[in-house]
């Protein structure tokens, strides 16, 4: 009898999802790694990561949402112990480390799900439903 | 099930030390001879051909940055592979916090399969064959990073579960039940929607 583990067909999940084979680095993007590489090796500088942009400026973005609704005067009213609300450079500069660290992020995030607001907008009460729920063990 | 051929079965020794200075000079060597395996790796997981390239870029570039630390246990395309697993995982789970929140303004990237429009009678093969895949595809990006990574490192690399226990930092009885249920998922996707085994477009 077969192992429980082992009854998925993984024939089957390749031919549906690589039907036209295995991926394959095409010469473009060799050629554009070597480069890099190479630039990398010679110059030993600090590289640009081009994925960490968008992670940063989401994170700053989301930073700002969390501050925002103070610095309106608007609320919200902090009704006990949990999340220090930072300014986005800071907590721009704590992902980045983070991630050059290869910190995972399951270990710092779970102190956000702490918190409680209590935000009068629909957003806000949204988030806070977000946060409420949030599960890092799914991360 | 995929055969992944070892670096010592391409002709490159295992375990061989390498000194730091050494290893900057074998360092383009190794960039040629895994950045296919890798790139394929990293797709896999990521379901994405661009953020596998920019993920496959910052894997050599942040290898390049620890090469001082390697002293050649192990293969270094096990190395390699290991810092772009980390890579891409920690990439997923950035982007998991980033579809939950809520930005003001901006748009929430979760696609719920349901509202999805049912094509029951696709026109031909073909696009049946894309329905699938894309299907499935969104089936997978939904499931937990660590799941996304298990399961396309077994049933798309062929990768023992000692090596994916390594890979994801669980035990080895923990990537078996994450695979096992995520592959369940997509069964029961296959299954309901009476999918061929034979479908191949």
């Amino acid at each position: 009898m077969k192992r429980r583990t082992e009854e998925h067909d993984s024939a089957r999940f390749q031919r549906l999802l690589e039907p036209e084979g295995p991926p394959r680095l095409d010469d473009r993007a060799a050629a554009e790694l070597d480069r890099r590489v190479r630039e990398a090796m010679a110059a030993r500088a600090p590289r640009p990561r081009r994925w960490v942009r968008p992670v940063l400026a989401v994170a700053a973005a989301a930073a700002l949402f969390l501050t925002l609704p103070h610095l309106a005067g608007r609320g919200p009213e902090r009704t006990g112990p949990g999340l220090e609300l930072v300014d986005e450079e800071t907590f721009a500069a704590a992902l980045e480390q983070w991630l050059d660290e290869d910190v995972d992020l399951t270990e710092v995030l779970p102190d956000v799900r702490q918190d409680t607001f209590e935000w009068n907008d629909e957003q806000s009460d949204y988030l806070r439903d977000g946060l409420a729920a949030f599960d890092a063990d799914q991360l | 099930m995929v055969k992944v051929a070892s670096m010592a079965e391409r002709g490159w020794p295992a375990d061989t030390p390498v000194d730091g200075e050494e290893a900057r000079r074998l360092f383009p060597h190794w960039v040629r001879q895994s950045r296919g395996s890798i790139y394929a790796t990293l797709v896999r997981i990521l379901r994405d051909e661009n953020e596998a390239e920019d993920l496959l870029q910052e894997t050599y570039l942040r290898a390049l940055d620890r090469l001082d630390s390697y002293r050649g246990e192990g293969e270094p395309e096990a190395w390699l592979r290991r810092i772009a697993v980390r890579l891409a995982l920690n990439h997923l789970r950035a982007s998991r916090v980033r579809r939950w929140l809520p930005l003001p303004g901006g748009s929430r990237e979760a696609v719920d399969p349901a509202a999805l429009p049912d094509h029951a009678a696709p026109p031909d093969e073909t696009a049946a064959g894309g329905e699938r895949r894309r299907r499935l595809e969104i089936l997978l990006r939904e499931q937990p990073p660590r799941a996304r990574v298990a399961f396309a490192l077994r049933h798309l690399e062929g990768r023992s579960y000692a090596e994916i226990a390594s890979l994801i930092g669980s035990a080895e009885a923990t990537a078996r039940s994450i695979v096992f249920r995520t592959a369940s998922r997509l069964e029961r996707e296959i299954h309901q929607r009476g999918w061929s085994d034979e479908a191949t477009d």
